[in-house]
């Protein structure tokens, strides 16, 4: 993405905080013209202190479905999960990101039970925070997961080093006292007490649809509920100004009770969420959802579906399903990108859709072109652990707003390099679509995509997402840890821009910690 | 001993402490409630415990192993474990948690 403005109204585009109320990550276009306001950036990899600084190890306990999202107004991030120290209730807290350091606000617990795959993704036009979390419920006469989701305030920084730290009030309607929490997120219900759970695929369940301003949530479960069999269903949620949500109908798009790959991704080239999931052990299917339009809060969250599309298999997963975000919808390439392998994330693979609501929605080309393709050869060279091995933590994918790179990260619980009981490394390589082939007609393959890329598996372009830290407790040398939970990582980093670096966390398993990955800069020029 | 906040509803316990200073230490009145611990651990804000639905029990009995919300405590019948929900919970989200009352408990399930 390129800055074509450099003056409004004949004051210098760097003279400008805010256009509207919006700051620079805020705005994509200026009366047509590509805007990235001044930012400009090679790649690069920082340390925030140095490897043996106990804080990067960002909590004391593993943060069970975390995720990290970017508030812009407030320049804070905000992260989520179940805190295993503290029975993993649901727990929100802000975070200030420095050039050198980090600092945490205090702790903030929304659901006392234990609550694993939660999300957090920033609303920057409605200045609000959607929260959906997954949380064990035990209720007359049935228990089990449910979903929940609400909405939060979130305020200034109390100083440049003391974030901002979260009252009752955060999490009301703004004119009343009235909680935004709607428990359960979903309209049916269970139909005895042997009746299973409402899943969520781990970090992939929230979605955004700027195209009809709603909130997408995908559900599933296996049977037992006002409904018959198992079910995929999916629910739009419109944020109200006053901070409350309403739902719309939920709309079942598939009866395949599997808890795995069941999500929606937002795609900007047919301006509609496109749903992703498996059918079946073995196949998967893509469907185009339709909301009825714009004219009413309720037109916005009714929705409907057209045809099913073949497609891939989406990887359902190892090591308790948790995994990181499975799918990024990629401007540069007008094409979602997704993993895909049988068990475990093993290689990439991107398609492109056309068509409209009318006159129904296809896929382009025939799956083995340059509009849809497997990245040939990329887990190869990426080195990550193949489908099955024992040794695949999980993956997971982070299209970079304003950088125009995507980035993938795995874990490889037997470095053999540093062999032992903790030899568990989270790696990962940045992608860059290159135009220049799809124009010759070329799928994309390694060598046209991943930046650093040698002809050679020795290494280069792949990056150490190094997590190695002091661990408390008497530890003189830095330490890795015996298998890593990658979660959301660095969670949503399609819609709001950070300033300087991704933020993100991982859980590892033998230190019972949630760790700050390195911070990443893939920027817009430069390689590994 | 130790002290507890349950529900009031189903006497479900919700948090648990060995190393409260004194109990003005919990407090549930505001909002969010407060609960600040002695020895060096963080404090804990929390939005959805209050004292229309919760308690605090001082001088209860200790337990070996607790995790939130799979034990009630009723003032007659003492301590006991949500085994079906604990069992179902693990089975579902990969968790391997475990509960036990007593050291016995704890003994009796490591042979």
């Amino acid at each position: 993405m390129a800055n074509q403005v450099e003056k409004l109204n004949g004051i210098a585009i760097g003279s400008i905080e805010k256009l509207n109320g919006a700051t620079d990550s805020n705005i994509e276009k200026i009366n047509g013209l590509e805007f990235t306001g001044s930012f400009s950036a090679s790649y690069s990899l920082t340390e925030i202190g140095s490897s043996t600084d106990t804080k990067r190890a960002y909590q004391d306990g593993i943060g069970y479905g975390s995720f990290t999202t970017y508030d812009p107004d407030t320049d804070q991030h905000i992260n989520v999960y179940g805190d295993y120290s503290n029975s993993n209730y649901g727990t929100i807290e802000c975070v200030i990101k420095t050039a050198s350091t980090y600092y945490k606000g205090t702790g903030y617990v929304y659901r006392s039970s234990t609550s694993i795959y939660n999300m957090a993704i920033y609303d920057a036009t409605k200045q609000r925070l959607v929260v959906a979390y997954e949380t064990f419920q035990i209720t007359s006469p049935h228990s089990g997961y449910f979903p929940n989701i609400f909405t939060v305030n979130i305020g200034a920084k109390q100083s440049s080093t003391n974030p901002y730290d979260f009252a009752s009030g955060d999490f009301t309607e703004t004119d009343s006292s009235t909680s935004t929490l709607i428990s359960p997120a979903c309209q049916i219900t269970p139909t005895d007490n042997n009746t299973g759970s409402i899943r969520f695929f781990q970090s992939n369940y929230l979605s955004y649809n700027p195209t009809y301003d709603v909130w997408l949530l995908t559900y599933t479960h296996g049977g037992g509920f006002s409904g018959s069999g198992g079910q995929r269903l999916i629910r739009a949620f419109y944020l109200n100004s006053d901070g409350s949500l309403t739902g719309g109908t939920e709309v079942e798009f598939d009866d395949y009770g599997s808890k795995d790959a069941c999500m929606a991704v937002y795609d900007e080239n047919i301006s509609r969420s496109v749903l992703m999931y498996n059918d079946s052990a073995t196949t998967g299917k893509i469907r185009v959802l339709k909301h009825t339009g714009t004219g009413s809060v309720s037109d916005r969250v009714a929705l409907s579906l057209d045809s099913e599309i073949s497609h891939y298999k989406i990887p359902d997963g190892t090591k308790g399903q948790r995994e990181g975000i499975f799918a990024q919808y990629y401007p540069e390439a007008s094409s979602i990108f997704h993993f895909t392998g049988s068990t475990d994330a093993s290689g990439v693979r991107y398609f492109k859709l056309t068509g409209s609501d009318g006159g129904g929605y296809s896929k382009v080309g025939n799956s083995n072109d340059k509009d849809g393709d497997d990245i040939s050869n990329l887990w190869y060279y990426l080195e990550a652990p193949g489908d099955g091995q024992s040794d695949h933590g999980g993956a997971s994918m982070h299209y970079v707003k304003g950088r125009g790179r995507l980035v993938v990260l795995y874990v490889d619980d037997d470095v053999s390099g540093i062999s032992g009981s903790y030899d568990a490394q989270v790696k990962g390589a940045i992608l860059e679509w290159n135009a220049t082939r799809y124009a010759a007609n070329g799928s994309q393959r390694t060598e046209d995509i991943q930046l650093g890329y040698t002809g050679q598996a020795t290494g280069v372009g792949v990056l150490v997402l190094s997590h190695n830290y002091l661990p408390p407790g008497g530890y003189t040398t830095v330490q890795s840890d015996t298998e890593f939970f990658i979660n959301g990582a660095y969670g949503e980093t399609h819609l709001n821009e950070r300033p300087e670096g991704l933020f993100g966390t991982i859980s590892g398993n033998g230190f019972k910690d949630m760790v700050m990955l390195k911070f990443l800069e893939p920027g817009t020029t430069g390689g590994p | 001993m130790a002290s507890i906040i349950r529900r009031k509803d189903n006497n479900v316990v919700t948090y648990y402490f060995t190393n409260l200073v004194d109990i003005n230490n919990i407090d549930l009145e505001s909002s969010p409630a407060n609960i600040s611990l002695n020895g060096g651990a963080r404090p804990l804000k929390v939005a959805d415990i209050n004292t229309t639905t919760h308690e605090v029990v001082h001088d209860v009995p200790a337990i070996h192993t607790w995790y939130g919300g799979f034990t009630k405590y009723d003032n007659t019948d003492g301590w006991s474990v949500l085994t079906d929900e604990l069992n179902k919970m693990n089975s579902l989200g990969g968790f391997d948690i475990k509960v036990y009352l007593t050291q016995e408990d704890y003994d009796a399930d490591q042979e």
